[in-house]
């Protein structure tokens, strides 16, 4: 592989301690081996990092990569990854973002940067094409990412691509994330709060060159095929346009698996509706959105008229984990609220599916005593709308009990005693599915390197929508073994640069077709797979050498039978999926990487 | 027995639920849908060409499960059944 493959072939190494600026060479093995973006970060920060450091000290760096395909023709190819350990988790963080940034990062002519150090003062990194700066930004610091966006392109330029942190970050919200075109998401795992750690408000990035793929012929004729593939698509080229991820409340809420406050009262919902993406696309949908180069489109722009609601607005989303988390996880069926609250997390910089899920594991404690209303200053029950709003407000502002609640639902309930109630794993929010209803998912939890996420092996796909086949969400056989193909075909996609929701039309064969094109590689759709194993692998080693909990759930899911739909009586039957994945994984019972493993993805010789 | 639709198919039968007499089974549900709104035989099909099959492109739901689990359209209905169908769809 050679630059121009894909590839800038330029990385930027900031240090904002002593404010030097350098660039360097891409490390060409790394990229081959990593891809790049989630992959090719976390490659280069385990090289530079101690798995044991702090994730808010000045020694912690911060990585923003893109892959090989970010920028190109294939298809919704606008991804960049932000790396960092999580000060949320203390496991790996790496969270992904669209939008135009990444992009607008490679036609500058960088394929990532790394920060090092902490700034003495605020500050941004201005990048205009050669010109590459460190900037004040004192004024910056405290306005929210709207605010700040609009700022910086009245004083940078209107085509000038933004990515910032909000107070959140600047605060030590252990969620805060890090936005780019004010409202796409580098959301979980708290990267933002990494970022405001280090004095950096935000990046700003214009360029002017283009991303060169190897095979331009080979790699134009896999990008048709692909696109092709995903307009005919029933859910990319029509389903996810029209209703956006919120579709999902309705078919969810029927398999009995839409968690409800907090999952105490199981995951059957009977105002589901009112949450759904059909309600939100006839009453408050304004248009679609779709970040660089897609086809499919699935943002949503809302609003909600003064007279409809006090909770109006206009913003964007929300996604349909926001749906349930500000919703039914709650309590609330107040679409209204729920936009509310998820539009105050993309201008406040905050991971909506943590701020919801830790608002109802507060309700919880409150309802059960456990929270005096004095700490909170209100009462705090399920399904107040107007309580859940403040809470989030209260947050972003750092005010009161906000300022508990930014720690996330681990460190709440845990300080008011009763960290079971947490609904978390590795410290990190479980998104809107119920592991007892569809126990993939439950695996999938337990197992994701970043703590509780849907999004590293999406087991909802086979488990209850039929993509690419339909598997029995009650059953436990042969999850494992599912589970680890969606989670190293995931870790491959997220390390293209290409959004993960081409998935649900394309497979392993049109992924690896782009790549292979893209980078000038040869190889089998299998050896590329492999490196997906490998990045998962790698991730895996640095939460072990960092001493991250090992793979479990709450005791509700493993213990606490749904009380009522179609998997009433279930529990999550983790222990025999885990044994089931930890062989198929080429693991030791003990849920650790052999030797054998190792050497077989070449990770032997990766020392931390 | 009760008939719930999701996304596009609401706009076809112009209402989220209807309440009919069951059918036996869900070949005969999807074939009285087929009949009564003219989408779900021509822009929106439910049947595979044959009229024999659910297509794969659509998804039902018996009191929660999908019919795959259920011995596939062959499932048979009773009045107290609550039936979801909708089409093929993700998120995330
Ligand atoms: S599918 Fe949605 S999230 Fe993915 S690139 Fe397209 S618009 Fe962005």
């Amino acid at each position: 592989m050679t630059v121009g493959n894909g590839w800038t072939g330029t990385l930027l190494r900031v240090n904002l301690t002593d404010g030097t600026i350098i660039r360097e060479a891409l490390n060409m093995k790394d990229a081959n081996d990593y891809v790049g973006a989630r992959g090719l970060g976390t490659k280069y920060y385990c090289n530079e990092v101690d798995p044991k450091i702090d994730p808010l000290s000045a020694e912690n760096k911060l990585i923003f990569m893109t892959g090989p395909c970010t920028g190109t023709l294939a298809s919704s190819a606008g991804r960049y990854e932000v790396v960092s350990k999580s000060p949320l988790t203390g496991a790996i963080g790496a969270a992904n973002s669209g939008g135009h940034f990444g992009p607008e990062l490679k036609y500058a002519g960088y394929d990532g940067i790394i920060f090092e150090g902490k700034a003495e003062k605020p500050c941004y990194l201005y990048i205009n094409d050669d010109v590459v700066e460190l900037r004040c930004a004192k004024d910056l610091w405290g306005k929210n990412v709207h605010e700040a966006t609009d700022m910086l392109n009245a004083e940078c330029g209107e085509d000038f691509r933004v990515a910032t942190i909000a107070p959140s970050g600047e605060n030590g919200v252990l969620f805060a994330g890090i936005m780019n075109d004010k409202n796409r998401a580098a959301g979980r795992g708290g990267m933002g709060a990494v970022m405001g750690s280090k004095n950096l408000k935000a990046v700003v990035v214009r360029g002017t060159g283009s991303v060169k793929v190897a095979r331009p012929e080979g790699f134009l004729k896999e990008v048709a095929n692909a696109r092709k593939m995903l307009i005919e698509h029933p859910v990319c080229g029509e389903g996810l346009a029209a209703f956006g991820t919120e579709i999902l409340v309705n078919i969810i809420n029927e398999v009995g698996g839409l968690p409800v406050n907090n999952g105490r009262d199981g995951a059957s919902y009977d105002k589901a509706y009112d949450i759904s993406g059909e309600n939100l696309a006839e009453k408050h949908l304004l248009k679609n959105q779709g970040c660089f180069g897609c086809t499919i489109a699935c943002g949503r722009v809302t609003k909600v008229k003064p007279d409809e609601s006090e909770f109006y607005g206009f913003g964007e989303g929300p996604e349909y984990e926001a749906g349930w988390s500000f919703g039914s996880d709650c309590g609330i069926n107040d679409i209204a609220a729920v936009l509310k609250a998820n539009w105050i997390c993309n201008e406040e910089g905050m991971d909506p599916i943590t701020m919801g899920a830790t608002i109802a594991c507060a309700m919880e404690l409150f309802e059960m005593g456990a929270i005096p209303e004095s700490d909170i200053g209100f009462p705090l029950r399920f399904g107040d709308a107007e309580a859940m709003v403040k809470c989030v407000r209260m947050t972003a502002d750092a005010q009161g009990f906000g300022k508990i609640l930014g720690q996330g639902s681990y460190r709440l309930a845990d300080k008011y005693g009763h960290p079971e109630l947490s609904m978390s794993v590795k410290k990190q929010e479980m998104p809107a599915y119920d592991g007892r209803a569809i126990q993939g998912i439950a695996l999938e939890y337990a197992t994701s390197n970043r703590g509780g996420c849907h999004v590293r092996g999406y087991m909802i796909s086979p488990e209850v929508l039929g993509l690419p086949i339909k598997t029995d969400p009650l059953v436990t056989e042969g999850k494992g073994a599912l589970l680890k193909t969606f989670q190293d075909l995931t870790a491959l996609c997220d390390s293209t640069g290409i959004c993960l929701f081409t998935t649900f039309a394309l497979g392993l064969p049109e992924l690896a077709g782009q790549y292979r094109e893209a980078v000038d590689s040869d190889e089998s759709d299998e050896e590329i797979l492999l490196k997906g194993e490998r990045i998962w692998n790698l991730e895996k080693r640095f939460n072990m050498e960092a001493g991250v909990e090992k793979d479990t759930l709450p005791p509700r899911l493993l213990r606490e039978e749904l009380p009522s739909g179609p998997a009433k009586g279930k529990v999550a039957e983790l222990q025999t999926m885990l044994a089931d994945y930890y062989e198929v994984r080429g693991w030791s019972k003990e849920g650790e990487p052999t030797s054998e493993k190792l050497k077989e993805l070449e990770l032997q010789d990766i020392s931390f | 027995m009760q008939v719930k639709f999701f996304a596009t198919y609401i706009s076809v039968v112009g209402q989220r639920v209807i309440d009919i007499p069951a059918p036996s089974s869900v070949l005969d549900l999807l074939t009285y849908l087929s009949q009564k709104y003219p989408e779900f035989s021509t822009t929106k099909k439910l049947l595979t060409d044959d009229g024999l099959d659910m297509r794969d492109d659509v998804i039902c739901m018996v009191n929660g499960r999908h019919i795959i689990h259920m011995g596939g359209v062959n499932c048979p209905l009773t009045d107290r059944d609550v039936v979801a169908i909708t089409p093929q769809m993700a998120g995330g």
